[in-house]
């Protein structure tokens, strides 16, 4: 009897579906190795490093701080570059000189400066001619002191080389004086535009393009064809991202507050633990909301800025329990608990149990919706999320 | 058999666009070929049977489930997408990995599952390094292809898997297929070149405009369509005679004559019965034939016929 040609061996079985873990490790090592090439890091790093760069540049130390406080001049400053100049004449200056001509200036400008009372309701002629009165006098002074320790050449020199000061003197102190304390700088480049703008922004970024980024590159479907449902897949692609942000925004937090640190802005140490917790529950409710934001449109970006100036900037700021459907109302709450903060902003302190509910519950209802969404939505052509 | 897919009355449009149009068609066991030119609504089908997309209307199962939102399913079914597209910053190993994660292979075995589905298709190892963006049309797709292996599916499904390939890279993609065949893998291809199809395949799904125009065995499509219009190409020594005759006979659609070198083309109406009369035809017309070509036996006459 013919037994009939062969049947074809059947494959071997497939594997289990995956676990959450599995998952998440899976996504995890695409997220991450995506990220590990030489040319990425170099990029990253130096995006890490502006905002630092320009907090060094603009917070000022306690040391130029106080020589740019002083009233009427820099005696170190001028003769510093007054011996240059007469280092080029060919006359330098002795260090015994150099000592001696920085006690006279040092000592004029504090007597100038003492003798110089401001005058309520002066008018700015006036009390710019007081000044130049004041300074003459102070330059006079100066040079009838120079004199017994310059020679003729060096005298004539420094003659020249004051008078040649005087409206550089009368300009500065012209100018409006600033209404900001030294650290004042170091908190509005820490809080209100890396915590309350970068951060969140870097956040939806980075959370909104989760999707956005596979559809645009034409490599979802290699995810969304796996064995895994799509919420659970969603859910370990935010983690993963979640992850990731959390560490490069440490790294970042650590930076601004090393700067602060080189720059001997007091009690970092009491602000650092609170900022870092208070961002560890911040970017999770941001990179939700960035989630939402992509699963509903794919200008995110866009979208996150307009809910910015509606919700935080808008209702946010309403002085009713409105407010409290704003995240940065919650997170402000939470860092009104320190003292240095509370000394530059006028936050109201209010509930902490209220605020880190606010910001626990929040990105488990922004998740939840876009994990819905996720799982409805068909994704038939690369082209059809650009709308 | 039991047929892998089985599609009732299946249809799928966006907006206004028809994607697909009340198909209702079997996948048998084997290698199954797609073929059907752009825009003819291969790919809307494949996503369906990928669970990527649900039908508008109509019903299509996969070993007997609905594959949208069904993980246990979607694990007994390999997918590689059209086109070139891989995350360009990763290298192969690194992406399969991942993918061998997401696929429920255990993360002991998920880096040499990656390997050894990157030998299966004959990536060479000196280009596992490699990020894949710097690759090739064709190591694309062998990477492509690799990662559909991952989770060893019982049904992988290709979506103009060739594109891209040199002759030397289609002949190595349909040996890999062939072996996978022969392994017991089911093997749903799509091309809009039949030619690539014609040999591997031995059955097809022949589509065009959202609607299934012919499916089955190659012979069997031919048969399905012996009522179609065929066009013979004949040579004789008195080409008028034998003109004459199949004029009176009614069973010219129409014809060519080129009495000089004897040469005689015409098209038929209905073939089946222009060949039960032809024997009859032929001797009362007296003609000697020298010669007698039918320009419809190979598929890509039929392929050319029905997506004209």
């Amino acid at each position: 009897m013919n037994p009939g040609p062969p049947s074809p061996p059947s494959p071997p079985p497939p594997p289990p579906l995956p676990g959450f873990f599995a998952v998440l490790r899976g996504v995890w090592l695409l997220t991450w190795k995506a990220q590990w090439n030489w040319r990425r890091l170099a990029g990253l790093a130096g995006a890490m490093l502006v905002l630092p760069a320009l907090v060094l540049l603009t917070t000022a130390s306690p040391t130029s701080w106080a020589r740019r406080q002083l009233a009427f001049g820099d005696a170190g400053a001028q003769v510093t570059s007054f011996g240059r100049r007469l280092a080029r004449k060919g006359s330098p200056l002795s260090p015994q000189q150099r000592a001696q001509l920085k006690v006279i200036l040092a000592e004029e400008y504090a007597r100038a400066g003492n003798s110089f009372q401001e005058q309520p309701g002066e008018s700015a002629e006036s009390r710019t001619q007081r000044l130049k009165d004041q300074i003459d006098a102070c330059g006079e002074r100066m040079v009838t002191r120079a004199q017994l320790m310059l020679n003729a050449k060096q005298l004539a020199e420094f003659q020249d080389f004051e008078k040649k000061n005087r409206p550089a003197i009368v300009a500065r102190l012209n100018e409006p004086a600033p209404s900001w304390g030294r650290t004042a700088p170091f908190y509005h480049w820490l809080v209100d535009f890396y915590f309350f703008i970068i951060l969140p922004l870097t956040c939806v970024r980075g959370s909104g393009a989760l999707i956005r980024d596979e559809l645009q590159a034409d490599t979802l479907g290699f995810l969304i064809t796996r064995p895994v449902s799509r919420a659970r897949l969603l859910l370990a692609k935010y983690l993963a991202q979640t992850a990731w942000l959390e560490i490069l925004l440490l790294l970042e937090t650590l930076l601004l507050f090393a700067v602060g640190e080189a720059r001997q802005i007091p009690a970092l140490g009491a602000l650092l633990p609170l900022l870092l917790a208070v961002q560890f529950l911040a970017i999770p409710a941001w990179s939700a909301l960035g989630v939402l934001f992509g699963q509903v449109t794919s200008r995110f970006m866009a979208a996150a800025l307009v809910y910015g100036a509606i919700v935080e900037m808008g209702i946010g700021r309403i002085p009713t329990n409105i407010n409290t459907l704003s995240l940065m109302r919650h997170i402000k709450t939470l860092l009104s608990h320190n003292a240095a903060l509370q000394g530059t902003y006028d936050w109201q302190p209010g509930g902490v149990a209220t605020a880190i509910a606010a910001l626990v519950i929040a990105p488990l209802l922004f998740f939840g919706v876009a994990a819905l969404l996720f799982s409805l939505i068909e994704y038939h052509h690369a082209t059809e999320m650009q709308k | 058999m039991t047929p892998l897919i089985q599609a009732h009355e299946l249809s799928r449009w966006y907006g206004i666009v028809m994607g697909l149009n009340n198909v209702s068609f079997e996948v048998q066991p084997g290698l199954t070929g797609l073929v059907g030119p752009n825009g003819a609504g291969k790919s809307t089908l494949i996503q369906i049977i990928t669970g990527q997309l649900q039908p508008s209307s109509g019903a299509l199962t996969v070993f007997g489930g609905r594959p949208w939102n069904n993980p246990p399913l979607l694990r007994r079914i390999g997918y590689c997408p059209e086109g070139e597209a891989v995350p360009k910053d990763l290298q192969p190993k690194d992406w399969l990995r991942g993918l061998a994660l997401l696929s429920g292979v255990p993360p002991r075995e998920a880096a040499a599952r990656a390997e050894a589905v990157l030998d299966e298709v004959n990536l060479p190892r000196e280009h596992w390094r490699r990020r894949m963006g710097q690759y090739s049309k064709g190591m694309k797709q062998r990477v492509k292809l690799a990662q559909g292996l991952l989770h060893r599916p019982e049904l992988l499904v290709l979506d103009e898997p060739m594109n891209g390939l040199d002759p030397m890279g289609r002949q190595e993609v349909a040996h890999i297929l062939k072996d996978l065949a022969s392994a017991g893998v089911s093997i749903l291809i799509s091309s809009h070149i039949l030619a690539e199809l014609e040999s591997l395949c031995k059955s097809i799904l022949l589509l065009n405009w959202g609607r299934i125009l012919a499916s089955g065995s190659q012979k069997e499509i031919r048969s399905d369509i012996r009522n179609w219009s065929e066009e013979l190409e004949i040579e004789c020594d008195s080409p008028e005679m034998l003109l004459r005759r199949l004029f009176d006979a009614g069973v010219l659609a129409g014809f060519d004559l080129d009495p000089e070198n004897g040469r005689l083309r015409i098209r038929v109406r209905d073939a089946a019965s222009f060949y039960e009369q032809w024997t009859g035809l032929l001797l009362a017309s007296g003609a000697a034939i020298y010669g007698l070509r039918g320009r419809s036996r190979s598929l890509q006459n039929i392929y050319d016929k029905v997506t004209a």
